[in-house]
């Protein structure tokens, strides 16, 4: 009797993230990506199942979303709830944009660099006009695959904020999130945030809105700043 | 030629003076401002303990370090800041005084940098991620390129600041610390108590937990009054500080384990007073384990403000400039704010 495809097979860990573990495998034949919330010991039992399943729930349903507005994501295959686990598509041929990043610095390709901001400026636009904040804005959350398409990926941390004020507030914080993260991952990169920045206004066409945004986020920024007044 | 530096530490309610000998600790006596139950410490009269206690503490530092006189100390360090503003102030004007008294140089040095290089020394972790959590600061760093860059703060309130007026609403007593006290009380907690989890990418926030706490424990208080009300909607003190304590130091080790995965270390570092916690240490400890890291922790001698980490970093920062003149007088004022990245780091090479 010929028998199908299994399930799941050839399973094997390509990391080890903050939130989860990641692994390749191969889901009814076909390439994929296991991504894995495994339990924290570290958390109380009932605090930890109710975290990882909020953030599970919220990345499959955002995923979803930014993918609807033509943003690339990852698609998703399978969903196995008692595992926590999140079967999506393998993006095999791409890479993680902090290498890019790293590997262009030493070419001194600033006109790639420019043109990759340019991108994620206007990408990280798109997402934000829908009002869903990423959360988690790193260039390790980012892939750029072999033909030059930006992909965002691990929405664990994503919310769709439809209230108007909370909004900007959370718009804001995602903007700053992925300021400090560039500044602390790549020193050398210089003006490479800014480069983001500016595209992500050229991609608000609300100049209203647009302001509102911008106001925001220099709030945000001197918080950050504030603080260190006690210690 | 060994160096030998003294450390002023007065930041907060604490006031510490230490001696180190290239690396070796020679003495670290402290004293702390102790505030009755359900009172925090007021600037104006931790400044009047500092100055009351000052130098009695100064003599018996010399004392135990065996030092005759204070010719025979090669630089002397202050906290220049962050901290309340009035008792850094009393600690700065001793230590320029006795500078210009004995004349050697003055070095003003930023608390947090204190901590790491502190916990740097006694650990002897190399490159570490830096938890550093204390009645005023919330931080998680890492050094790159000359700096300790922070890479996820609080956003609100410190989370020892959340400890300690979650322990005046208990009106739990502040000897030794607020924190210590409530560790004990959430050893004999049962029951987990659902409270907000905020993280926000690197960042946490804590405000909104004491707030939803504090509805708690009025709710509680009436429902102690009205008798007939069912007991299950009360909850213990004891319930209260475990789960207080089990969602604060979640959403820390949350936000550590994100770094770790993001800088690529394998070594967490913790600082600062409400670093002393074993159960934070614990939860940091499970995390490690499942990412083959490990934890560097250090014990309330040093987690805790104290004099020998002023001493510490202030020694590192002579020790790198050849001049060895120290700051000029104009420079050794205090701030009460100064952030930990705002120092450029000239003594550490990688």
């Amino acid at each position: 009797m010929e028998s199908a495809p299994p399930v799941y097979s050839n399973i094997e860990l390509i990391c080890q993230g903050a939130e989860a573990r990641i692994f390749r495998c191969l889901y009814f034949g076909r390439r994929a990506i296991l991504k894995e919330r495994f339990v924290k010991t570290y958390r109380h039992p009932d605090l930890d199942s109710a975290v990882t399943l909020q953030r599970l729930k919220g990345e499959v349903r955002l995923l979803t979303r930014a993918k609807q507005l033509g943003i690339h994501t990852p698609s998703i295959y399978h969903i196995d709830w008692s595992k926590r686990t999140i079967i999506m598509e393998d993006l095999y041929d791409s890479r993680t944009v902090k290498s890019i990043i790293d590997t262009l610095i030493q070419e001194n390709n600033t006109m790639k660099l420019d043109e990759l901001a340019q991108q994620i400026g206007s990408t990280i636009g798109r997402l934000h006009q829908a009002q869903i904040v990423h959360g988690d804005l790193t260039t390790s959350n980012m892939l750029l695959s072999e033909n030059n398409q930006l992909y965002l990926i691990d929405f664990g941390l994503s919310a769709h904020v439809p209230n108007k004020t909370q909004m900007l507030e959370a718009l804001a914080v995602d903007l700053y999130v992925l300021e400090r993260a560039i500044i602390c991952t790549h020193q050398k990169a210089k003006h490479f945030f800014s480069n983001i920045l500016m595209a992500y206004k050229n991609s608000i066409s609300d100049d209203k809105q647009r302001t509102l945004t911008m106001n925001k986020y220099e709030e945000v920024r001197a918080r950050g700043r504030k603080r260190s007044m006690v210690g | 030629m060994a160096i030998t530096a003294i450390g002023f530490e007065g930041s907060a309610n604490k006031i510490g003076i230490g001696i180190i000998r290239d690396g070796e600790v020679l003495s670290n006596p402290r004293h702390t401002y102790i505030t009755p139950p359900g009172e925090g410490f007021r600037p104006n009269l931790t400044a009047k303990h500092h100055q009351s206690v000052i130098l009695d503490l100064l003599e018996k530092a010399l004392k135990e370090a065996n030092i005759k006189s204070l010719a025979d100390i090669d630089v002397f360090c202050f906290t220049k800041g962050p901290g309340m503003g009035a008792p850094l102030i009393v600690v700065a004007t001793v230590v320029r005084t006795l500078a210009q008294l004995y004349n050697k140089p003055i070095i003003g040095v930023n608390h947090c940098i204190g901590h790491i290089e502190m916990g740097r020394l006694i650990t002897g972790a190399k490159n570490p991620v830096v938890l550093y959590v204390s009645g005023g600061n919330t931080q998680i760093i890492a050094y790159s390129e000359h700096r300790y860059r922070i890479f996820g703060e609080t956003i609100d309130i410190a989370v020892g600041n959340c400890l300690d007026r979650f322990a005046r609403l208990l009106k739990l007593s502040n000897d030794p610390s607020p924190g210590y006290n409530i560790e004990q009380l959430a050893k004999k907690g049962q029951n987990y108590i659902q409270l907000p989890y905020t993280v926000k990418g690197m960042d946490v926030s804590f405000s909104g937990i004491l707030s939803h706490i504090k509805t708690i424990i009025v709710g509680n208080k009436q429902a102690r009054k009205n008798q007939n009300e069912i007991k299950q909607h009360s909850y213990t003190n004891e319930d209260l500080c475990f789960s207080l304590q089990e969602t604060l130091f979640a959403m820390l080790v949350e936000i550590t384990e994100r770094a770790l995965a993001h800088v690529g270390s394998n070594q967490v570092l913790i600082v600062g007073g409400v670093g002393c916690n074993v159960r934070l240490q614990e939860m940091m400890g499970a995390m490690c384990k499942e990412r083959q890291a490990t934890v560097c922790a250090i014990d309330e001698r040093y987690c805790i403000d104290n004099g020998a980490m002023i001493a510490q970093a202030g020694y590192e920062m002579y020790n790198a400039d050849k001049t060895r003149k120290g700051m000029t007088l104009d420079e050794t004022n205090c701030s009460q704010r100064y952030r930990t990245d705002a120092v450029y780091v000239s003594w550490r090479d990688d």
